[in-house]
């Protein structure tokens, strides 16, 4: 049983922030930014990425997509609780 | 029964390294988990999303908590064809590995620093209980945690564990 805090660093050095205020359009359920220079939630390089939201449990998740292709990777990031 | 959210991690955990992967030629999603209670549906939710984008083939993967809720999830889902995690506790708040590796069939793969707290221990004994023909285990020296071990002195070793799973799991 794990009793101690669980995380650990980001390898990014960006503190998580809000959507960047990018403006952005659909297309097919993914939302491609339009090319601003903004980080994608303040961690993300501009074009490296496309913008979606993912709703789950009533909630809009905040999303991104990398890269094409018919095999993908689904990654979930370090949540940091304690588990008494 | 967990206390609430100290301070959470998010998809920018993984912003230094899911460009490695799609220049590999997968298509990556990486997403923020909502509520700590729906992190089971979080991650259903993004799988069946990337589906819905056109992916045949979903390999799971986690940091953490987030390497548990990859494992439970793979265990559920159907046709994912392979599952990996980074210093995933074996058990953490209403989370559980063990079960889910006790069924998962697919190729997995499970990382930890041999300093880092019990996760060592507990990425053995999820390897351990693994009913995956096809299960790899790498403990690597250091204290890196998560996605850190990316950036730890074993990070290449770390790197090509994963690039060389992915590419088995996908084949």
């Amino acid at each position: 049983m794990l009793l101690a805090a669980c995380g650990g660093s980001d390898t990014s050095d960006s503190a998580p922030t809000s959507p960047a205020s990018t403006s952005a359009e659909t297309t097919g359920g993914e939302t491609s930014t339009t090319g601003e220079d903004e980080l994608l939630y303040g961690c993300i390089e501009p074009g490296t990425a496309k913008r979606l939201n993912i709703e789950s449990a009533g909630t809009e998740l905040d999303a991104a997509v990398f890269g094409e292709g018919p095999v993908a990777i689904v990654l979930a990031h370090e949540k940091r609780r304690l588990a008494l | 029964m967990s206390s609430p959210t100290k301070s959470d991690g998010s998809l920018c955990n993984w912003a230094s390294i899911a460009p490695a992967f799609a220049n590999a030629g997968y298509r990556v999603l990486v997403f923020d988990f909502g509520q700590p209670a729906t992190v089971a549906d979080d991650m259903h939710a993004a799988t069946k999303k990337i589906r819905e984008l056109g992916a045949k083939k979903v390999i799971l993967g986690g940091a953490s908590l987030g390497g548990t809720v990859a494992l439970m999830t793979a265990a559920r889902e159907r046709n994912v064809v392979g599952a990996f995690s980074l210093s995933a506790p074996d058990v953490y708040g209403n989370t559980e590995g063990l079960p889910a590796v006790r069924r998962f069939r697919a190729p997995v793969l499970f990382v930890a620093a041999e300093e880092d707290g019990d996760f060592a221990e507990d990425a053995r004994r999820l390897y351990r209980a693994a009913a995956s023909r096809d299960k790899k285990l790498l403990i690597v020296p250091g204290s890196q945690h998560g996605t850190a071990l990316y950036g730890g002195p074993a990070a290449e070793r770390v790197r090509a564990a994963v690039d060389g799973f992915l590419e088995e799991a996908a084949s």
